[in-house]
Parts: C-alpha cells; sequence; structure tokens
C-alpha cells in the first residue's frame, strides 16, 4: 500500500519535473525542474531496494552532474527567454520517431535478454550494498584497482596537458 | 557480516607481477619527481630498468593460469603478446635520449604515462574478462593520447585529440557489443560466453551479429581495419616519429590478442558469416592500405598506411583459425617489430627543427634523394629496413609473410593466399619507391648533416640491434617460431 503510494507520487513528481523541462523558454527553469526530476528517480530506486543505485542517482546524477550544468549555465544569461528556432519539421518528426522507437527498444530489451542469469548469486541475507562490496572487492578487485589507476592517468593527463605553449624552437642537447 | 576468507595462494600473485612492476616503477618516478627535478637519463634508466624487471617476472610464470577469481588469465598467448609489448617498448625507450632537447621528456610524467600504457595494454592481454579487457585499453589509450600531445607541437595536439575522439567513439561501441554478449550470454568472460553460446548451438544469431558488429568496429578503431583506418595517418604523422612506430605495434598487438579471444570461436561457427565478415575486412584492409600508400608524398604517411596494410595481413590469421595460423601472427608481428620501430626510428634520427624540405612534411621523399652518396651507412640501412617490410627475402618479415601465406594455403583459403600475394607484391612498389629515391637520384642540396642531426649513442644503438635482428632473422626464426609454438598451442589456440 504504502509502496504504491510512494510510486504513484514519485511518478507523477517525476513526469511533471521533466514536462516542465522540456517546455519551459527558460533555461533556469528547466535546469531545476531537471535537478528535481533527478532526485525523484531516484526515489524508484529505493522503493525497489536498490539502495546502491539510490544513492549513486543522487550523487552522480543530481549532484555532480546537475552541479556542472548549473557552473555552465552562469557563463551565459540565464534569466533570458529561449527562442526556439526549429529549421524543418521533417526533422522534428524524424528525431521524434527515432526517439519512440528507442523507447520501445529499452522496454523490450529485458524480454530478450531472459536467458541471462546471474553469475554470483547474492547472499540472501545481505542488504544491496553489502552485496555489491562483496562482489566489488573479490571477484573485481582488480578491475576496480585498474579503474583507480586510469583515473589517476586521466587526472595527471589533464594537469600536464593545461600548459599552452605549442611549437617552441627546438634547441640542440649539450651532449 | 563475517569476512570472506580466501587463501592467499589462491590469488596466484604471480599473475598480476609484471603489470604490479610497470605500475610501481610508473607511481617511482612521479614520487621522485616530487621531491627532485632530475634529467631524462635518470628517467630513461628507471624504466629501463623496470621493463627489464617486468619481462623477468614474466619468464617466472611458470604455470600457466588463472589468478584474482579468475579474473586474471595468463596463458601462453598473453605470456607471448606481453614479451612483444615490453620487448617494443625497451627498444623505444632510448629513442628517447636524443641529440634535440624536445619538450616532452623535461616531464617526469612522459615516462610515468608511458609505464602507466604498458600496465594497460598488460591487463588487456591477460584476461578474458570484457571489463578488464576495456579498463586496460582505456589506461592504455589515454596515456598514450597525453604521450601523442606531449610532443609540443599543433599538430600533435590535433592528432591526440583526432585520436582521443575516435579512441572514445570505439570504447562506446566496445560497451555497447560486451552490453549485448552480456544480455546472450549472462557472463563477461569470454570463455564462458563461448560455452554458452556453443551449448545453445548459436541459437541467438542475429543477436550475437549484432553484437560482433559493434565488437568488429570497436576493434577495427585500435587495429586500423578498414574503413575504421582513417585516422591513422593523420594521428601517425602529428605523433613523433618513435611514437608512431609504437603505434603501429603495440597497442595493435594488444587489440590482436583481444581480438584472437574473442573471434576465435565465432568465425568458426557452421554458417560461417562472421569469418566471411573477417575475411572481408582484412581483404579491404591490406588491399586499401596498399593503394593508398602507393600515392603519398610523405615517408611517414607512407608507413602509416603501409602499417594499416600489414595489420590487414596480420588479420587473416584470426579468420583462419589454424594454430599455424596463429603462431604466424604472433611470429609475423614480433619481426614487424624490430622492421617498423628500426624504420620510424631513421626517420626520427633525421628529424629536423623546420621542414626545410617541404611546407607540410618533416620527411618528403625528396629529403632522402641521393642519400646514398652523402651518408651511404644510413642509406644502406633505411633500405635494409625498407625490404624487409616489403617481404624480400632473406630479412625479417619475409618470413612472417611466408609462415601466414603457408598457413592460408593449409586451410584452403586459397583465394585468400591469392590476395596476400598480390599485396605483397603491390607493397613492394612504395618500399622500393624510397629505396631508388635514395640510390638512383641525385642528392639534394645539404651537407648530410640533416640525416644524424637528432642522432646520438643511443639511438644509434637501437638502430643497430634492430638492424642486425632484420640480417640475422634467418638464423633466429627457427628458435623463435617453436617458442612461440609452445606457447601458443599451450593456450589452445
Amino acid at each position: 500500500m504504502f509502496e504504491a503510494i510512494a510510486f504513484y507520487v514519485f511518478s507523477a513528481l517525476t513526469i511533471v519535473m521533466f514536462y516542465v523541462t522540456v517546455t519551459t523558454n527558460n533555461a533556469l527553469y528547466a535546469l531545476s525542474a531537471l535537478a528535481a526530476g533527478m532526485i525523484f528517480i531516484s526515489g524508484f530506486f529505493f522503493l525497489l531496494d536498490a539502495d546502491f543505485l539510490g544513492v549513486i542517482q543522487l550523487i552522480v546524477y543530481s549532484g555532480a552532474v546537475m552541479a556542472m550544468y548549473a557552473f555552465g549555465m552562469m557563463f551565459f544569461d540565464s534569466t533570458k527567454v529561449v527562442k526556439e528556432k526549429t529549421h524543418s519539421a521533417r526533422n522534428v518528426f524524424i528525431l521524434t520517431a527515432l526517439s519512440a522507437i528507442i523507447i520501445v527498444a529499452i522496454l523490450t530489451a529485458p524480454v530478450i535478454a531472459d536467458n541471462a542469469q546471474a553469475l554470483f548469486q547474492p547472499f540472501a541475507d545481505k542488504g544491496n550494498v553489502e552485496n555489491l562490496g562483496y562482489v566489488l572487492f573479490t571477484k573485481y578487485l582488480i578491475p576496480f584497482e585498474l579503474a583507480a589507476v586510469m583515473l589517476l592517468v586521466a587526472m595527471i593527463a589533464g594537469i600536464v596537458l593545461a600548459s599552452k605553449k605549442m611549437d617552441i624552437p627546438l634547441e640542440k642537447d649539450a651532449q | 557480516m563475517e569476512p570472506v576468507k580466501f587463501d592467499l595462494v589462491a590469488l596466484n600473485l604471480n599473475t598480476i607481477m609484471p603489470m604490479l612492476i610497470t605500475l610501481g616503477g610508473a607511481l617511482f618516478i612521479l614520487i621522485i619527481d616530487l621531491f627532485k627535478k632530475l634529467d631524462k637519463q635518470f628517467y630513461v634508466t628507471v624504466s629501463m630498468a623496470t621493463m627489464l624487471l617486468a619481462i623477468y617476472a614474466i619468464f617466472q610464470i611458470n604455470s600457466a593460469g588463472r589468478g584474482f577469481f579468475d579474473v586474471m588469465l595468463v596463458d601462453g598467448v598473453a605470456v607471448i603478446s606481453q614479451l612483444i609489448i615490453l620487448g617494443a617498448s625497451v627498444l623505444f625507450m632510448p629513442l628517447a635520449l636524443t641529440g634535440f632537447r624536445f619538450r616532452e621528456f623535461k616531464f617526469a610524467e612522459y615516462f610515468a604515462f608511458f609505464l602507466f600504457m604498458i600496465a594497460g595494454f598488460q591487463f588487456m592481454v591477460s584476461t578474458d574478462n570484457l571489463i578488464l579487457i576495456f579498463l586496460g585499453l582505456e589506461t592504455g589509450s589515454l596515456a598514450l593520447y597525453a604521450l601523442i600531445a606531449m610532443h609540443n607541437r599543433q599538430k600533435s595536439l590535433e592528432s591526440a585529440l583526432k585520436y582521443f575522439t575516435m579512441g572514445a567513439f570505439a570504447a562506446g561501441l566496445f560497451a555497447f557489443g560486451s552490453m549485448i554478449f552480456y544480455g546472450i550470454t549472462g557472463s563477461v568472460e569470454i570463455g564462458q560466453m563461448k560455452t554458452v553460446i556453443e551449448g545453445n548451438n548459436f541459437s541467438n544469431m542475429p543477436l550475437i551479429l549484432l553484437g560482433t558488429a559493434f565488437m568488429i568496429a570497436a576493434l577495427g578503431f585500435k587495429l586500423s581495419i578498414v574503413p575504421f583506418h582513417t585516422w591513422t595517418p593523420d594521428v601517425y604523422e602529428g605523433a613523433s616519429a618513435p611514437l608512431a612506430g609504437y603505434m603501429s605495434i603495440v597497442p595493435k598487438i594488444a587489440g590482436f590478442v583481444v581480438a584472437l579471444r574473442f573471434f576465435d570461436f565465432l568465425a568458426m561457427a557452421d554458417d560461417g558469416v562472421v569469418q566471411t565478415l573477417l575475411w572481408i575486412a582484412a581483404v579491404a584492409t591490406m588491399t586499401i592500405g596498399n593503394i593508398l600508400a602507393l600515392v603519398q608524398d610523405g615517408v611517414k604517411r607512407m608507413l602509416a598506411y603501409s602499417s594499416v596494410s600489414h595489420a590487414g595481413f596480420v588479420m587473416t590469421a584470426i579468420l583462419m583459425g589454424t594454430t599455424q595460423a596463429h603462431v604466424g601472427m604472433f611470429l609475423y608481428w614480433t619481426l614487424f617489430l624490430f622492421t617498423n620501430l628500426g624504420a620510424f626510428a631513421m626517420l626520427w634520427i633525421s628529424r629536423h627543427p623546420s621542414k626545410q624540405f617541404d611546407i607540410r612534411y618533416d620527411h618528403p621523399f625528396t629529403k632522402f634523394s641521393g642519400m646514398v652518396k652523402i651518408n651511404p651507412v644510413a642509406a644502406v640501412m633505411m633500405a635494409i629496413f625498407m625490404l624487409s617490410l616489403a617481404g624480400i627475402p632473406p630479412f625479417a618479415v619475409y618470413w612472417g609473410k611466408l609462415y601466414l601465406i603457408g598457413a592460408a594455403i593449409n586451410s584452403d583459403h586459397l583465394y585468400l593466399a591469392l590476395i596476400m600475394a598480390i599485396n605483397s607484391a603491390i607493397a613492394v612498389y612504395y618500399y622500393l619507391k624510397l629505396v631508388v629515391f635514395m640510390f638512383l637520384k641525385d642528392p639534394s642540396q645539404n651537407d648530410g648533416t640533416i640525416y644524424n642531426m637528432n642522432g646520438t649513442f643511443p639511438l644509434r644503438l637501437v638502430l643497430i640491434v634492430a638492424a642486425v635482428f632484420v640480417i640475422a632473422s634467418i638464423a633466429t626464426i627457427e628458435p623463435l617460431s617453436a617458442f612461440i609454438q609452445t606457447h601458443v598451442v599451450a593456450s589452445g589456440f
């Protein structure tokens, strides 16, 4: 009962928020509505007992991505009303149809992948996050550590390449 | 909450020892750099020591096996490819000790990236878990993009960005392909996938083909298979010459090993659709690569297209699927390693601060005209590398070509063998074009110093090692192929 009520409340709120995002002419409204929609989506994950994904949704999408969008918006005059220019009705039609097809494909994908079975049976008596921790730090320990190395490489590369001095003339090495 | 208990011996730490050593070397360089700014000689020494230690660690792995909850898979193929990767890196490293002061070598990070890249590719070849393959590939590629961009020319940055964009796209395709195969089989491990797909007798063929298409495109970008080769000449042109040579060998052998593990069982399906796809890709790659190489004005661009063609040549081994073909693949790549790295090192040694022969290219053909009259030793050396690339006996790549064409005939791919032979003949033309320029044309106006401007003792030593290997390959071919044979057979390919 409680879950059903929560599900419908969250669905209604999510749909309203995303509707506002798509229809409003004000960039600031669109951004705020999108952030709110993302937060409401995390509610579904909590309802489905996927606590970990819920938290990730909050931190990554609502927190990091939206905060970055917000910073991006600060460089523009975000209170101005955006005028949409539609060049061709045909393009709009094709893109809408494509999106619809993709949604159908996404919804039917689990039906096709019926025969996928979990290779690692989760511990029934443990929670979501504990189970994830078990898999991540046993089976996937090496990929987890390598991901850390990859992020380190990306970070150092970003710092090193930030210098902009190009095409400096070469000098002879004193050897 | 009770802790999970496992035995430390069961982890089989040996399997990740080589990567741990390279990663440790990279971190050591980064940490040293924090405290004291040191010369590039120091970093080159540390990197060389690290790589030699890693090679030693590979030889210490006695039994092929799995480790770390079956994520690591160090079989014979992984051992050979790691040896190729580290061998090419050991040959590459001294090329940093140049006569000119290039900006990238002032940074300790350059050497750290280099070791990180090796570790990434090592992980990529020694697992059959698609997640770890993906992470290894991305670690290696990210470090490689940075290495290219650090050459500090507008062109290098451009080529690094081009490579990065293409690479990111390929990574997306790889993820999609993996997702589809996970959907079909419920596993991200190639061994398990094989069991499931063969178990239900390829019943999901449309989905398998969709996933295969994604995988061919993703790996095709890395291996520069036509039609995913378009980035290759531009990126090689922007990168420094030795790095371009390195790129034509190391990331590709890593990609070939993944392709071998992945396509080996798919290509052997009864209806042969995947095999036909690979056939078309391989033939198109060697033919189009060859034809485009014919019309190039810059030697580096010509070598870039020629390496596309060589990749197509080796790709045939995967579709043949016989043990002889797989041995031929590793043999070819080992011989190609020395030859191609030698050819690119020749360009590096003649690197010049200004482009005095051509407004666009560092190394146009005209730069080398009449080289034999000015600098005979260098001209002869360059000619040896070119003849070897062309597959003229008794130089190195000839034996690889012989082995692969022989494998094609033995596995009843007669048309393929014919196309391979014709392509080898076409390739002779553009390699000999450079030889003709060097030996038969009149010298251009220069005093000969340009051919050796960037040269130092370590660079010449690398060239000598490569040239000696190319010439002496007639003697080394027997033990080399025997060594590769034992390892390939041991891992069941």
